[in-house]
């Protein structure tokens, strides 16, 4: 019996694939975000295993003066904490543009709409390119070290995510500007939302530990 | 649990807690290494409990100030599976009394597959027989309540009532934490931040 012959022996006209059973226990949306949680937690979480192993546990890694390993980062080397702090606050303040955004949508104000999401995506895109600068002029390069691998991988890991949501948050604006969206239906402004917010706490995270403590 | 990553609300005051959570970390480790390990400690244990608990429920207004505010008590309920149930219809009964009360049951219409226990059951079905039952239950305890099929997601349920219903009170009824999808999606936090009003919690089982 072929597959349309048997759709027709039980009385479905449904073509394709069976439609995707739902549990009533957990929502599709939720398990997806906690899984996407999982992954970037994990992923995150080598990055910085890797960074408190060379800094804590291994401090000789670094070829550079191990003998001052409690000086982080190892001398003559100096991290841009005060750019890198200026640079967390333009991240900062990009969250509470966004947040602004998809507040004017839900109050049916496209204008806050477009407005938010285009000083959003100004802010990660001066993040990002202060970012570009301080590589090239932060005066060591991973050959010089484990703490400058570590350093230059854990900041890349996270600058990458900030393209993502930038790529993100570029086709909701130009969907934004199109006219799509509207109080009752913004979930392509949300999602691009919710990731920036969290590519922010991870930056805080970032900086907090690699830069200032 | 909450889920910090509900929505983009929640997201962003995840945001702003990290920054709270860090920076006194960041102060003490500066002032003294011994003392930033400290403060780390006390600071994740605060962010465990918070994050470990459910919003606690609004205290509702006493019944002699809702009477006083206007003349009709218009309650918006938000419940799907625990509609009929007698805890919710307890509460409900309880908040109309002393009040000229309007009340509006909105349950979701889950979509077709929704029930793990039975896939076969028509959401639109299910949800009819659940408000006729808790319409006919609270007007047979006297209180003057209707009913209305909503979107199968609560918060755009709750969004599109209260655009047609304009309450004075929320009420939204769930299963106990940990076996309600509505409380992983956090929408009794999500109608505090929606709603200026008072939002009841009520654990429907």
């Amino acid at each position: 019996m072929t597959a349309h012959a048997e759709a027709a022996v039980h009385g479905h006209d449904h073509h394709g694939p069976p439609i995707a059973n739902k549990s009533s226990r957990i929502e599709a949306v939720v398990l997806g975000m906690f899984m996407f949680i999982g992954t970037e937690a994990m992923l995150f979480g080598s990055f910085f295993a890797a960074y408190f192993f060379v800094r804590v546990v291994n401090p000789d890694a670094s070829t550079i003066t191990p003998e001052k390993w409690a000086v982080w980062p190892p001398a003559p080397f100096e991290f841009p904490v005060f750019v890198a702090g200026i640079n967390t606050c333009i991240l900062v303040t990009s969250s509470f543009t966004m947040h602004w955004a998809l507040q004017s949508i839900k109050r049916n104000n496209r204008r806050g709409l477009q407005a938010g999401l285009v000083l959003t995506i100004l802010m990660g895109t001066a993040f990002l390119l202060t970012q570009f600068i301080e590589y090239a002029h932060v005066g060591f390069n991973t050959s010089d070290g484990a703490f400058a691998s570590v350093f230059f991988g854990l900041t890349g890991l996270h600058g990458a995510h900030v393209l993502v949501g930038l790529i993100l948050l570029t086709i909701a604006a130009l969907r934004a500007f199109r006219g799509h969206y509207s109080p009752e239906h913004h979930h392509g402004v949300e999602l691009p939302g919710i990731y920036w917010h969290f590519v922010d706490v991870m930056w805080i995270v970032v900086y907090v530990t690699v830069y200032l403590l | 649990m909450r889920n910090p990553l509900a929505n983009e609300e929640a997201a962003f005051r995840f945001l702003l807690g990290t920054i709270v959570y860090l920076a006194p970390i960041v102060l003490a480790s500066w002032i003294a290494t011994w003392l930033g390990v400290v403060v780390f400690v006390v600071m994740s244990g605060v962010a465990v409990f918070y994050i470990r608990q459910d919003k606690p429920p609004q205290a509702a207004p006493s019944v002699g100030d809702r009477a006083a505010v206007e003349d009709t008590w218009r309650i918006l309920v938000l419940a799907n599976e625990t509609l009929a149930g007698p805890r919710l219809q307890e509460v409900i009964v309880r908040l109309a009394e002393g009040v000229a009360e309007d009340v509006l049951l909105v349950c979701p219409v889950m979509s077709a597959g929704s029930f793990i226990e039975n896939p076969a059951v028509d959401g639109t079905s299910a949800a009819n027989a659940r408000l006729q039952a808790a319409v006919a239950a609270l007007r047979a305890a006297g209180v003057e309540a209707r009913g209305e099929l909503g979107d199968g997601d609560p918060a755009v349920a709750l969004t599109a009532a209260l655009e047609g219903f304009s309450a004075d009170e929320i009420v939204i009824s769930t299963h106990a934490s940990g076996r309600s999808p509505w409380l992983e999606q956090d929408i009794v936090a999500a109608a505090g931040v929606a709603f200026d009003g008072p939002v009841t919690h009520v654990v429907g089982d």
